[in-house]
């Protein structure tokens, strides 16, 4: 099928561009705006209004903060319950037929209000390590989220761990099958360790009302449960189907 | 039956909820306001349990009853939600005609986290409850229907983040909902041109082009492609379909 492409003309601006961190006063939460690389804003008309998106738990809201000639430095959030939202500056077009336009924007990326490195780190880390022969390690540490190991020969090794097809489809059961056998093994209870807490959470996510089973007497139950959540894990991210278009695609698997 | 107030359910209570909803145990097992199996929430209201006609109409009484508690302040309270699923449960999950309850997919009676965009919008009532308090009377045509369907037309237009806001549903509301019916329009239901599964589809593309917050809904409603052209109101001959 012949795909026809067309260019918006909306510049895609770096998150770097600008400074966005969410500011909690006593009674008020603000978002504020410090604009790092003026260049990055050149060729946009001066009365063009700078727009950032927040987004979180279904709720959107999005501040004005001004021009660009004539920007705010800090605007109070309408939604006070707002933790960790998405966020995306935005320069938007404001004249004639085309007000409305955007003319500029970021790829979103999360903001927090207490631990601003937390949300670059996610709940699971793909590091480059000297595997000699092997593909992959899991690294489980006690106090600080897993690190996925990938043999640092493989090209780009962490992007390819979390994008390639072949490694999500048939490492990644494997990494949940040895995470969570090791927490049942390590803890009898929720240990309310924050990189627990969150899998456990992750997983609530993904089998919804399905507990983890630290009290069960038969370990099988708990087996049990991580077979279920690799199942649906597996059906929710369509694990199979995405392996085999990639496969039929013609691309070579390993 | 009237409740003085409103609770949430202990760690009990949340464990017999799930064993109820999964036909492992019979409603009786619970009663909602005995203290091992919940905890009233302060600041909450009465609320009566009836027949409501629709959706809205089980939001409100819920917002009600909310009393001095901010949606975004409980939105995350599975234990409420739970609460409520359970005892509005002749509401949104009715009894079939031999006499059984039949709740289906979890994500409809199980308070699943908001975070959970893909499914986290198909429970029964904390989703009406989320967007009346959102969106008041331009939620219109995703809750006019009976509390207990979860309908296509709110499935397709509250499964992107971006549209839980006023512009982008008071223009959905102008496309497919009848104001004097009080009910939407014929076809609103479809997935066919013009539905609302195409108009969650051509918001997405549209949101790269433009910034949908920016407009008023009677422009988005113009720049919409011609398939939208069957729903598109005319008001004083202004909003003019796309060519």
């Amino acid at each position: 099928m012949r795909r026809r492409i067309r260019l918006t003309g909306r510049k895609q601006l770096s998150r770097t561009s600008a400074a966005i961190k969410i500011m909690e006063l006593p009674d008020k939460k603000l978002l504020t705006l410090c604009v790092n690389h003026p260049d990055d804003f050149k060729g946009f008309p001066k009365n063009s209004r700078i727009k950032i998106k927040l987004n979180e738990n279904k709720l959107v809201e999005i501040l004005d903060f001004g021009t660009l000639d004539s920007p705010q430095t800090a605007v109070e959030m309408k939604n006070q319950y707002f933790s960790s939202p998405s966020c995306e500056l935005r320069i938007v077009n404001t004249d004639g037929d085309k007000a409305g336009l955007l003319l500029g924007s970021t790829d979103s990326w999360t903001l927090n209000v207490d631990d601003k490195d937390k949300s670059k780190k996610g709940i699971l880390r793909f590091l480059p390590a000297d595997l000699g022969s092997r593909t992959w390690k899991l690294q489980i540490l006690d106090d600080d989220y897993p690190i996925v190991q990938i043999n640092k020969d493989i090209p780009n090794p962490s992007l390819w761990a979390a994008t390639d097809p072949v490694f999500i489809s048939t490492a990644f059961p494997a990494i949940l099958l040895q995470l969570f056998t090791d927490i049942f093994e390590s803890y009898s209870a929720d240990p309310e360790i924050e990189w627990i807490t969150d899998w456990l959470a992750w997983a609530e996510v993904i089998m919804p009302g399905e507990k983890a089973p630290f009290s069960a007497e038969d370990d099988k139950d708990k087996e049990a449960w991580i077979e279920k959540l690799i199942d649906s894990f597996a059906h929710r991210h369509r694990l199979s189907q995405r392996l085999i278009k990639h496969l039929d695609s013609g691309k070579e698997a390993l | 039956m009237i409740y003085p107030s409103l609770y949430e359910f202990t760690e009990t209570g949340m464990e017999y909820f799930d064993k109820v909803f999964t036909g492992h145990i019979g409603d009786d097992f619970i009663d909602p306001m005995d203290s091992s199996i919940a905890q009233k929430v302060p600041g909450t209201g009465s609320l009566e349990i009836k027949a409501y006609a629709t959706a809205k109409e089980m939001a409100a009484a819920v917002l009600k009853a909310l009393g001095t508690n901010e949606m975004g302040a409980v939105i995350n309270n599975t234990a409420l939600w739970a609460w409520l699923t359970f005892v509005l449960r002749d509401v949104v999950f009715p009894k079939d005609a031999a006499g059984h309850r039949k709740p289906g997919e979890v994500h409809k009676w199980y308070p699943t986290k908001l975070s959970d965009w893909q499914k986290g919008q198909r429970h029964l009532i904390r989703m009406p409850v989320q967007l009346l308090a959102e969106l008041g009377d331009d939620g219109d045509h995703l809750l006019c229907r009976a509390p207990h369907i979860g309908s296509e037309i709110r499935e397709q237009l509250t499964s992107q983040q971006d549209m839980f806001h006023p512009t982008f549903q008071r223009a959905a509301k102008l496309l497919y909902f009848d104001e004097e019916t009080e009910n939407l329009k014929r076809g609103a239901g479809g997935k066919s041109g013009g539905s609302p599964r195409r108009l969650a589809k051509v918001r997405d593309q549209l949101d790269v082009t433009w910034d949908l917050f920016s407009l008023t809904p009677e422009r988005l409603v113009e720049i919409l492609p011609k398939e939208f052209n069957r729903f598109k109101p005319e008001i004083d001959g202004q909003l003019k379909p796309a060519a």
